[in-house]
C-alpha cells in the first residue's frame, strides 16, 4: 500500500505544484476557481482518454508516438506559459490597480486564465494517464486488494494535493510586492524545465540529437528520483544527467521568455517628472 | 528482462524493451535520462547514447524494487 502511496504521490506532486503556482499567479483575478476547476476536470477525463488509448499512441508514427505526443503536450505548455508571462507583464499592472472598463478586464482575465486552465489540464493529463496505467497494472497483477490500492491510490493523491496546497501558501506569504515577480520567475523555470523535458523525450525516439549524452552528473548531490529532486524537477526543471540539448531547449527557453516579456510586455505607465527642465 | 545488458561505448543504440509482465510498466533510467510506459506484452524502442565506458541503472518505476538492471557500456 505504501508503495503506490509513494509513486502515487509522485506522479500527482509535478500537477499539485503547477496548480498551486497557477493559484498564486491569479491570485485576485475573477473566477480563477472556476477556470482551475475545468482544467483539472478535463485534465482528469483526457487521463482516463490517454489512459484507454495507450496502446494506439504508444504504436503510433512508428513507435515513437509516446514520445512525440507528450513532448507536443509539454512543448504547447511551454508557450502558454510563456504568453501567460508576457500577457501579465503588459495587463497586470491595471488589472491589480484601477479597472476603468470592468468588462473588459473580466474579458481578458478570462483569457489569460483559460491559458492558465488549459496548462493545468495538461499538467493533470500527462500524470494522470500514468496514474491510471500504474493502477491498472496492480490490479491486474493482484499485488494489492482493492481497498489497499484505494488505500495507497488516495494516500498518495492527498498527499500531492498537500503539497500543491503548501506550494500556494507559501507564495502567498509573499507581500504582493513580490508575489508577482516570484510567480513570473516560478512559470518561466517551470516552463524551461518542461522544454527540457520535451527535448529529452524528442532525443529518445531520435528526433533530435542529444549532443551529448551526459554534460554533468549531480546524482551524487541530489538524486532526480528522491522526493525533493523530483520537487526540483517540477520546479526547476532540475535533471541530474541532463542531455547537451536539453540544456540547450532550457537556456533558449529561460531567454526567449526574458526577451519576449521585455520586448512585448509594454513599459510601465511613464513617471511624470515635477521638474521638468 | 535481463540484469545486464553489455553494449560498445560511443555509439548510438536502439534498445528494444519488452514488457512481459501482466501490467503496464514504465522504463526508467536518470543515469540514462530515458523514461517510457511500456503496455503488458508490448515492446518499446528507445535510443541511447553515444555512451561513455561506464555502468548505467535502469528500473521498472511501478516495481522499483523488482525490476532493476544496468548496461554496461566498453
Amino acid at each position: 500500500m505504501l508503495a503506490t502511496a509513494i509513486i502515487v504521490f509522485r506522479e500527482v506532486l509535478e500537477a499539485a505544484l503547477i496548480i498551486g503556482i497557477v493559484l498564486a499567479a491569479t491570485q485576485g483575478q475573477l473566477k480563477r476557481g472556476a477556470w482551475v476547476g475545468i482544467g483539472v476536470a478535463a485534465g482528469i477525463a483526457g487521463a482516463g482518454l490517454v489512459a484507454l488509448f495507450a496502446d494506439a499512441i504508444s504504436s503510433a508514427f512508428a513507435g515513437i508516438g509516446q514520445e512525440v505526443f507528450n513532448a507536443g503536450i509539454l512543448l504547447f505548455a511551454v508557450i502558454m506559459l510563456g504568453w501567460h508571462n508576457v500577457w501579465m507583464k503588459r495587463h497586470g499592472r491595471e488589472m491589480a490597480g484601477h479597472m476603468r472598463d470592468v468588462g473588459q478586464a473580466i474579458r481578458s482575465g478570462d483569457r489569460s486564465m483559460s491559458v492558465l486552465a488549459m496548462v493545468i489540464g495538461l499538467a493533470v493529463l500527462r500524470e494522470g494517464s500514468e496514474v491510471v496505467l500504474f493502477l491498472y497494472g496492480i490490479a491486474v497483477a493482484q499485488q494489492d486488494s482493492a481497498r489497499m490500492m484505494l488505500a495507497g491510490g488516495s494516500l498518495g493523491l492527498l498527499s500531492g494535493a498537500a503539497a500543491g496546497l503548501l506550494m500556494y501558501r507559501g507564495l502567498l506569504r509573499l507581500s504582493s510586492k513580490y508575489l508577482f515577480t516570484v510567480t513570473t520567475w516560478l512559470i518561466t523555470l517551470l516552463a524551461a524545465g518542461m522544454a527540457a523535458q520535451a527535448a529529452g523525450l524528442l532525443a529518445q525516439a531520435d528526433l533530435l540529437p542529444a549532443l551529448a549524452q551526459t554534460m554533468w552528473d549531480t546524482s551524487g548531490i541530489l538524486a532526480q528520483d528522491s522526493v525533493p529532486g523530483r520537487l526540483l524537477q517540477t520546479l526547476v526543471g532540475y535533471v541530474d544527467h541532463p542531455s547537451g540539448i536539453q540544456v540547450l531547449f532550457y537556456a533558449v527557453t529561460l531567454g526567449g521568455i526574458a526577451v519576449l516579456m521585455r520586448l512585448y510586455g509594454g513599459t510601465p505607465a511613464p513617471k511624470i517628472n515635477p521638474v521638468n527642465s | 528482462m535481463p540484469e545486464q545488458i553489455e553494449i560498445p561505448a560511443g555509439q548510438k543504440i536502439r534498445l528494444v524493451v519488452t514488457n512481459e509482465g501482466p501490467g503496464p510498466e514504465e522504463f526508467e533510467s536518470s543515469t540514462l535520462n530515458r523514461e517510457k510506459m511500456i503496455l503488458p506484452g508490448k515492446s518499446a524502442e528507445i535510443f541511447i547514447g553515444p555512451l561513455k565506458p561506464g555502468t548505467y541503472d535502469f528500473y521498472g518505476e511501478f516495481h522499483p524494487q523488482t525490476a532493476r538492471g544496468r548496461i554496461v557500456a566498453r
